[in-house]
């Protein structure tokens, strides 16, 4: 695609400013040099956006309208000064949705085209401050740089949409965000909430069933009892994490290994159900997960939800020599010639 | 461009099955343990169907891109017993799949009854596109999906077969024919939750001493 238009904003935190002391955003268009088509060439290809979670716009369902939307397709389609008016309001807009805890940075709204497509992305890079070593005639010299914005930064965030001018267009995005999956959701929520006004693709409880029915296939797959067990502390885990969003992906990453994890990644098929985030439902979980079964050596079995693991259900011992103990009062018996 | 949009819807019937086949094994699952739900359904739009809708002389403006911009190309419908059961399962699609468009059909005016229905448009979720999908720069962003009552269904499904769209397309005794069944499904409907309301009044009771000899 062809990046045909750039603007660029320095945009500070102002969402605790007092009302009526806002500082306009700073910037406008940038002439796209050979340069600085490259580095953002360079940057879109580092941003993987293939490999991002995906967002959809939370538009009002009687118009089908989203600010933030309506500015995009804006930027993208518009003429200049239309184009100039939608870029202002999302650096004013993004100014509004950050507080003290983000640094100043760059906005930076690119848009691209091939034939009838348009591409937008939108990007922030935080400042930071730099050295610059001069060699001057009196010796050597470090001076301090405060306005510089980097680009590699972990904090940098961007948010991909596409579209035609078609009312089915730009209505979903991929983004790029290391902060999304914060504990804090005041946090996570900045860049895709308050700022984008996205929520992301995949919803809390279609997450967590794919989920519950990914360790399903899982834990019947594998047949080594320490890879099982390894499956069972990683859902006792994952229902512990103050961590609540994640993603098959992340899941795999962060809670198993070996056999496990290469069978867990390897049930789900498609590569973008496997990367998109979503907002952990702990109680439909334990419901979609319904029972872990135990087989004991004399041909008893124990069906247990996993929220009774460690309480009316408990297990001691490592490996081959783990043992159960289970404690309740019979409310229901039945008589069935083999397990289910 | 009749020809090429039949080309490439052609082509891309198969993907569409094997959405509509996940999203509505995708939608039993988020209705699990709901009561009062008939049938979950979910078909790909057939290819007459699409071509119609897309080359409709009355369509104002005409599609400029109708592969990319008809959202029905993958819809599901489900069907429930009573009224009070749309919203209920409306609410509980809406927390597996994120709305662009939401309306209820119904006559516009007090005094007329006919085709009555919850439609929502919806993105399609990522864990729901294959990688057919996912391949094309041309499928739909949406899929439409509807809750109607049994006897909503009633009334809309039998003319729906006929292909009749337009009321102004039928003698003025045969409209009123089907004037006639959508006011009976109207009042069955009302007339089943009435019954419904009763009996849950009845159910959360509790048991009188008598009533247990």
């Amino acid at each position: 695609m062809d990046l045909f238009r750039l603007h660029a904003y320095a945009v500070i935190p102002q969402r605790t400013s007092a009302p009526n002391s806002s500082v306009p955003p700073i910037g406008g268009a940038i002439k796209i040099t050979p340069d600085l088509r490259a580095v953002m060439d360079t940057n879109t290809n580092e941003a993987r956006f293939e490999q991002r979670p995906f967002v959809d716009f939370a538009v009002d369902t009687t118009t089908r309208t989203n600010d933030t939307r309506d500015a995009v397709i804006n930027f993208a389609m518009g003429e200049s000064a239309t184009a100039k008016a939608a870029a202002v309001y999302l650096a004013d807009r993004l100014s509004t949705a950050m507080d003290r805890r983000s640094m100043p940075c760059l906005f930076v709204p690119a848009a691209l085209k091939d034939d009838d497509l348009f591409r937008v992305i939108l990007w922030i890079f935080p400042r930071e401050d730099a050295f610059q070593l001069r060699d001057e005639v009196g010796g050597p010299r470090i001076e301090v740089l405060t306005d510089v914005f980097s680009q590699k930064s972990g904090h940098r965030k961007a948010a991909q949409f596409d579209g035609g001018n078609i009312k089915t267009g730009f209505l979903q995005g991929r983004v790029l965000d290391h902060q999304a999956d914060a504990v804090s959701r005041d946090f996570a929520d900045f860049w895709i909430g308050r700022f984008l006004q996205c929520v992301l693709s995949l919803k809390g409880e279609a997450g967590t069933r794919l989920l519950a029915k990914t360790v399903r296939q899982t834990f019947d797959a594998l047949v080594e009892p320490a890879a099982r067990e390894q499956l069972h502390a990683a859902v006792m885990a994952m229902r512990n994490s103050p961590q609540r969003r994640v993603s098959l992906f992340t899941f795999g990453e962060r809670y198993l290994d070996g056999v496990a994890k290469a069978q867990f990644l390897s049930n789900v098929k498609q590569d973008h159900a496997l990367r998109s985030s979503f907002d952990f439902d702990r109680e439909l979980f334990d419901t979609t997960l319904q029972f872990h079964i135990f087989e004991l050596e004399k041909g008893v079995f124990v069906s247990t939800p996993p929220s009774e693991l460690g309480e009316t259900v408990t297990i001691k011992g490592e490996g081959a020599t783990r043992h159960l103990t289970c404690q309740g009062r019979i409310i229901d018996e039945k008589l069935r010639t083999r397990h289910a | 461009m009749r020809e090429q949009v039949e080309r490439s819807y052609r082509e891309r019937e198969p993907i569409l099955n094997d959405t509509a086949k996940l999203v509505e094994d995708e939608i039993r699952e988020a209705l699990r343990g709901i009561p009062h739900v008939d049938r979950v359904s979910c078909r790909a739009k057939s290819l007459p169907s699409f071509i119609g809708k897309a080359f409709d002389a009355k369509n104002n403006p005409p599609y400029a891109d109708p592969l990319s911009e008809i959202e029905d190309q993958v819809a599901a419908r489900v069907i429930v017993f009573f009224l009070s059961d749309i919203d209920v399962i409306r609410e509980k699609l809406l927390r597996t799949f994120n709305p662009v468009e939401a309306w209820r059909r119904r006559p516009a005016r007090d005094e007329e009854f006919g085709y009555e229905s919850a439609h929502l448009l919806c993105v399609l979720p990522p864990h729901l596109k294959t990688a057919a999908w996912i391949a094309r720069d041309d499928m739909p962003t949406t899929i439409e999906l509807q809750v109607r009552t049994i006897f909503m269904h009633a009334y809309a499904e039998p003319q729906h077969d006929t292909g009749y769209k337009a009321a102004h397309e039928l003698p003025s005794d045969i409209r009123r024919e089907l004037a006639w069944i959508a006011a009976s499904a109207w009042g069955a409907d009302h007339a089943y939750q009435r019954f419904w309301a009763w009996y849950e009044q009845r159910e959360a009771r509790p048991a009188s001493p008598d009533s247990a000899a």
